[in-house]
């Protein structure tokens, strides 16, 4: 029964976004990173189990630096790797620290929003003074913490990203069911004998969609933005090219005029988030039946 | 009267709101009784406390809303003592409402026939829902494609029916209208209140009625109750209260609200 109500909303949804070419051109394009992300997932796993070198670790010295040519599309690296095989593989590693930090944050974050606002009183006292704890610890100096407790690597980032980042859409849910819930639907609703779960998850929630999608494509610049800058500090990814790693090490080679790395991991990153983007905006009108006659 | 004449017995209600020198005495001491199959109309000028006196009921109040005595007396039971589950067992199923503005009354992302047959879903298990949705929109003179319309897409007289529709689904057995045409055209206000006269005739409901409206009033109540400042000032029956008003404020408010059909149902006129 619950999958039947959840087609009407979001099948209704689909059939409008089918119709917007721009939101279609970027599924398109999130579809191709997601393929390169598992691509570059099973790479790694089967070169794992196999003990062997893939071919984005192949290190070539007398090949470092070399511009884009015919062989290496997007150039190499200062190893002489190749930067188009190490950026593919980069994806992966954005993806899941944009959509598994998503997932540990959003979900804290809606939930206390949601029950924040739509109770009110104490309940909303104690997850205002709990998010306001959060926000007042240094997120790095957390992100660090977990970091030592869970070991370094990407469990560590997943985790310390995840539980410091819930609170800004903490905030923004709470302020938006505060404004539905003085709505008459949801006076209606209550009306009808309907419960506070029922009327915050099933009444308010999809009127406030809009704000989730949009929080959630601009957290993914955001994720890969502190998964560059916790690479750079030694407790991020630590086996695997991921695109922090490599707009670093691009950074200080810019000057010599080595372009090439910087250049094309940049134009991922902005492609990633532009289409995230469009398409979040674009979905977010579609789940709007007041937008779409 | 006897409890077994009514189905709702309001006594000495009183629920204020804030504290200290800033108390607002919303509903101050009220008592009024609605008999079954009777339609009680409440008037009064705005910010008397009509509709917290009717979101009172089954406790809808808002949140800052403090009960401070009286009883609520529904099917045997002080609504005020209930728990929140129980209220909820009675929302909807037993006593229903309709609100003043039918454009915001309903959840704008989903369609009309999902949100009847979410109240169904609540109450009334077993049935063929699909097949009670297009019989309750028969019930208020509408299509069934409509089902599938979003509120965005109907006019406020035909949400005003599908709340309708939605209030009645649950067979309720006293319906509470807070303002039910207030936000319609003079036109549709008409079709909506014969609805509302002809539905409650039908399965003998009992009907919760706030307006302005004293034309409303003599053409739908069996009695009348007068609000001011939270206080009931006169009360009776509709024809004795509009033929001989004694207090004063009704005078007023009769004098200040045109009729809708003036020279119908032989009722005195307002305007002399
Ligand atoms: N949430 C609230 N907080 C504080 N005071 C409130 C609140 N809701 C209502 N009141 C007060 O309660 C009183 C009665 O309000 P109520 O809504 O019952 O008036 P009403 O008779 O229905 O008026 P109207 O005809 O305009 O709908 C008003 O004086 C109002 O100031
Ligand atoms: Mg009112």
């Amino acid at each position: 029964m619950n999958m039947e109500r959840n087609q009407s909303l979001w099948g209704d949804a689909w059939q409008r976004l089918k119709k917007n070419r721009i939101a279609m051109a970027c599924l398109s394009l999130v579809v191709l990173f997601t393929v390169l992300a598992v691509y570059g997932e099973v790479l790694y796993r089967y070169h794992d189990i196999k003990d062997t070198t893939p071919a984005y670790q192949n290190t070539d010295l007398d090949m470092a630096f070399k511009a884009p040519s015919s062989k290496h599309w997007m150039g190499t690296d200062g190893l002489g790797r190749d930067v188009m095989a190490r950026l593919v593989q980069g994806v992966s590693i954005a993806y899941k620290v944009g959509i598994i930090t998503s997932l540990i944050a959003i979900p804290i974050g809606v939930f206390f929003g949601c029950i924040a606002g739509y109770f009110g009183g104490k309940v909303d006292d104690f997850v205002v003074w709990l998010y306001s704890t959060f926000a007042s610890m240094p997120g790095l100096l957390f992100i660090l913490a977990i970091a030592m407790v869970v070991g370094k690597g990407l469990l560590g980032i997943y985790l310390g990203i995840g539980l410091t980042t819930w609170v800004g859409i903490c905030r923004l849910m709470r302020g938006e069911v505060i404004k539905h819930k003085g709505q008459t639907y949801v006076l209606a609703a209550q009306a009808l004998g309907l419960s506070s779960g029922r009327i915050i998850f099933r009444h308010i929630l999809p009127n406030v969609m809009h704000v989730i999608i949009v929080t959630f494509t601009l957290r993914f610049p955001a994720a890969v933005g502190t998964e560059v800058f916790l690479s750079f500090l030694g407790i991020g990814v630590q086996d695997q090219p991921s695109w922090g790693l490599m707009i670093n090490s691009a950074r200080m080679r810019l000057w010599q005029g080595i372009w090439w790395e910087m250049t094309f991991v940049t134009l991922a990153v902005f492609l990633l988030v532009l289409a995230f983007n469009l398409l979040g905006d674009a979905l977010r009108d579609a789940l709007d039946p007041r937008l779409n006659d | 009267m006897t409890t077994a004449d009514n189905i709702l017995e309001v006594q000495n209600l009183s629920v204020h709101f804030g504290h200290g020198d800033e108390t607002v005495k919303a509903v101050d001491d009220v008592s009024f009784v609605v008999g079954h199959g009777e339609t009680l109309a409440l008037v009064g000028e705005s910010g008397s406390g009509k509709s917290i006196s009717a979101l009172s009921i089954t406790k809808l109040t808002p949140r800052a809303a403090r009960f401070e005595g009286g009883q609520v007396m529904f099917g045997g039971q002080n609504m005020l003592s209930l728990s929140d589950r129980e209220l909820r067992g009675i929302r909807g199923s037993q006593i229903s409402y309709i609100f003043q503005e039918p454009m915001v009354s309903f959840n704008p992302v989903y369609t009309i026939g999902w949100q009847i047959e979410e109240a169904l879903k609540l109450h009334r298990k077993g049935i063929d829902r699909k097949v009670e949705i297009s019989h309750l929109l028969d019930l208020v003179y509408l299509p069934d494609r409509l089902a599938t319309a979003y509120p965005h897409q109907m006019s406020g007289g035909q949400l005003q029916r599908c709340m309708i529709a939605m209030a009645l689904a649950c067979s309720p057995e006293l319906l509470v209208a807070d303002e039910p045409t207030t936000a319609l055209d003079v036109t549709v206000q008409r079709e909506i209140l014969n609805l509302l006269a002809e539905l409650s005739k039908k399965v003998n409901l009992s009907v919760l009625m706030i307006t302005h409206n004293f034309g409303i009033v003599s053409d739908l109540a069996d009695h009348v109750c007068v609000m001011k400042k939270g206080k009931i000032v006169e009360e009776g029956q509709t024809r004795q209260v509009l033929d001989d008003p004694q207090h004063d404020y009704t005078k007023q408010l009769m004098a200040a609200v045109p009729r809708l059909h003036p020279a119908k149902g032989g009722g005195v006129s307002p305007m002399k």
